[in-house]
């Protein structure tokens, strides 16, 4: 399964957490599933990442708790790579952009209250934690290629790309918010298909 | 005989000694034109008692009140979203869902540090114990059990701010949930599920403690806008 390593390479470095394996699928290489065995109190704890790039701009797109689609905009490159830190426990990627505001774009009346608990904590973090990032040093970075496993696919209930309904929007002006979406949905689709 | 005031908010251990027999403290003003106080609570126990909007001066007049304290006493009750006052001359006084349940809470005052992980560890003992009560067939014992905490809960949530407020919501609810069925696997099934919330409200404040991050701090989001019909918030 080694052979990850000549085929594929990184989309982001990992500044905080330690993902057991990375798992990618054939078909479908742009989305790079960072796994864990363990989330704090879960089994099989998979969190996906996408990178959506054009000339002219660069997206990143993961997932938080199933149902929310958090779409990354403006993010801090260094050497052209995205940052991530995975939070401690539950390994939810934050990927460090330079503007962090945040727009949520649905009925948040129509959360239930585990996802309004979901919601507040993210964007708790989201306020306290990342608001005025100055910067991250190229010391503070890893990669992890060693840690590629090409897979055909990951499990069906794991797989990422479908629901866009709850979206967290992370850097992006709310000018430029339908031009970002269509983008993510057109992606998200032609992976899905 | 004095007016009997339908009154029983206030207090009424002291008897006065009137032409040969005795009578309430309440009676006694009354019949010789004394005003009474009423604390806060008193107020919001008799409205909850009355079951229905009063006029402030039928209001001053049962409690037999000082106009003017009693005037400012609602306004405080008011900024505090205990009562709302319909109108201006001689204003309907309501009780709001929040001063109904301050009714029972000034009894049973929870401390917002009381859900901690410490805390939901416990209850979640607790809930196995009685998953154990409804695989015995203990029906009723479940039943009381839940009804005793979700109804604490619930009163609670008003005393709690932030993602406090929302874990005891959702603990209310839950096991308003398990009380509304009767079959007991599908009691079982709102139990696990239950369970599950708490797992997940653990795993959030361990995430929160690592992090540093204060859960009674109220997150406000704002509307700026809208998109393809959905609104859109701003932190």
């Amino acid at each position: 399964m080694r052979e990850s390593q000549f085929t594929l390479s990184e989309i982001i470095w990992i500044r905080k957490g330690d993902p057991e394996k990375v798992f990618v699928e054939k078909s479908k290489p742009s989305v790079h599933y960072f796994y864990w065995k363990w989330d704090l109190y879960k089994p099989e704890d998979y969190e996906p990442i996408m990178l959506i790039s054009s000339s002219d701009q660069e997206i990143i797109v993961s997932r938080y708790h199933w149902i929310f689609t958090m779409v990354w905009n403006n993010v801090i490159k260094i050497k052209d790579k995205a940052v991530a830190d995975f939070i401690v426990g539950v390994h939810t990627p934050i990927i460090l952009c330079h503007k962090t505001i945040v727009l949520i774009m649905f009925d948040i009346r129509d959360l239930d209250l585990r996802n309004q608990l979901y919601l507040y904590i993210i964007l708790r973090i989201l306020k306290d934690k990342y608001e005025g990032l100055k910067g991250v040093s190229e010391k503070e970075i890893k990669g992890y290629l060693d840690k590629i496993t090409i897979v055909d696919s990951v499990e069906e209930k794991y797989r990422f790309g479908k629901e866009t309904k709850y979206i967290i929007l992370i850097g992006a002006e709310q000018n430029k918010l339908s031009q970002v979406l269509n983008r993510v949905r057109e992606t998200l689709s032609n992976e899905s298909s | 005989m004095a007016t009997k005031i339908p009154v029983e908010a206030i207090p009424e251990k002291q008897k006065v000694y009137v032409k040969g027999g005795w009578l309430s403290v309440r009676d006694v003003a009354m019949k010789y034109g004394k005003h009474l106080t009423a604390t806060p609570i008193d107020i919001l126990r008799w409205l909850r008692e009355k079951g229905e909007p009063v006029y402030f001066l039928d209001f001053v007049k049962e409690l037999n009140l000082n106009k003017i304290t009693a005037y400012y006493t609602l306004r405080k009750l008011e900024a505090k979203g205990l009562i709302v006052r319909i109108g201006k001359r001689n204003a309907l006084i309501g009780l709001t869902e929040k001063g109904y349940y301050e009714t029972e809470s000034a009894t049973f005052k929870f401390k917002p540090t009381m859900i901690d992980i410490k805390y939901l560890t416990s209850l979640r003992m607790e809930i196995q114990n009685v998953l154990k009560m409804l695989e015995m067939g203990k029906l009723d014992a479940v039943n009381q059990y839940f009804k005793e905490r979700a109804t604490d809960f619930k009163i609670n949530t008003y005393n709690l701010e932030g993602a406090y407020r929302l874990i005891a919501t959702g603990l209310s609810e839950y096991m308003f949930k398990i009380l509304a069925v009767d079959e007991p696997s599908k009691k079982k099934s709102h139990i696990n599920k239950l369970l599950q919330f708490i797992d997940e409200a653990r795993g959030i404040m361990e995430v929160a403690t690592s992090l540093n991050i204060d859960l009674s701090t109220e997150l406000k989001l704002k509307k700026i806008g809208e998109l393809e019909g959905k609104p859109i918030y701003s932190i």
